[in-house]
């Protein structure tokens, strides 16, 4: 859990307020939108998140 | 043994951290790291499997797209992954590392501790298992890399 807040923190720049946040929903819900953006720019993200060895996918927006 | 209550990695005021971790502990993370390695490099004969956790599918629902998006940016997952092992091997024997080597140290050791917990089939904590299991040994090593973990992430997070 401190594994994936301080990776959210230190790739995206995240407060730890919203990096706990969203580690609470991955682990309630299973899943959590961590970034948005142009397919280039989330595919980096993603990239980045696997780096740290994050489950991380893609999905567009409907 | 597990030293729960040891902190094997804190921050120095410099930003730099000191590792205080046993000769043991220092020949664990060599000798994993390095099997680890090897699968990345040589995934084979069904051990590919122990590895989807460290390359898993970034388009989940659409096999195309999930190809491309691999020929992108597979090979450099690869080499980062690599490139953080190599740094972790390189520097397992050190009492004092700096921040980048504290980051390849974190990416390395989260990278064997998955393909542990994929191969013990794993989701979330592990329940405790006798020591006359015949993972027990992977089990306790699964356990002791999540500590050390939470050590370098404690450490990295302070300020």
């Amino acid at each position: 859990m401190a594994y994936v807040t301080f990776v959210l923190q230190k790739v995206f720049g995240y407060s730890r307020e919203k990096a706990e946040r969203l580690m609470l929903d991955v682990h309630t819900k299973g899943r959590a939108v961590v970034s948005s953006g142009p397919r280039e720019k989330a595919e980096l993200d993603v990239f980045r998140l696997h780096e740290h060895g994050l489950w991380a996918t893609m999905q567009q927006d409907k | 043994m597990l030293r729960r209550f040891r902190r094997g990695v804190r921050r120095r005021s410099d930003g730099t951290f000191d590792v205080r971790l046993d000769e043991r502990e220092r020949e664990l993370l060599e000798t994993l790291s390095t099997q680890v390695r090897g699968l990345i490099e040589g995934a084979q004969d069904g051990e590919e499997a122990n590895l989807r956790r460290l390359f898993p599918p970034t388009y989940g629902d659409d096999p195309a797209q999930d190809a491309a998006y691999q020929v992108m940016f597979g090979d450099e997952l690869r080499q980062s992954r690599l490139a953080a092992i190599d740094r972790l091997c390189a520097t397992a024997r050190q009492d004092h590392i700096d921040e980048e080597e504290a980051v390849a140290w974190m990416q390395a050791i989260n990278a064997v501790r998955l393909v542990l917990g994929t191969h013990l089939d794993i989701d979330e904590d592990p329940k405790p298992v006798s020591p006359r299991h015949p993972d027990a040994p992977m089990y306790y090593a699964y356990e002791y890399l999540g500590i050390l973990l939470y050590d370098l992430v404690t450490a990295m997070s302070q300020q």
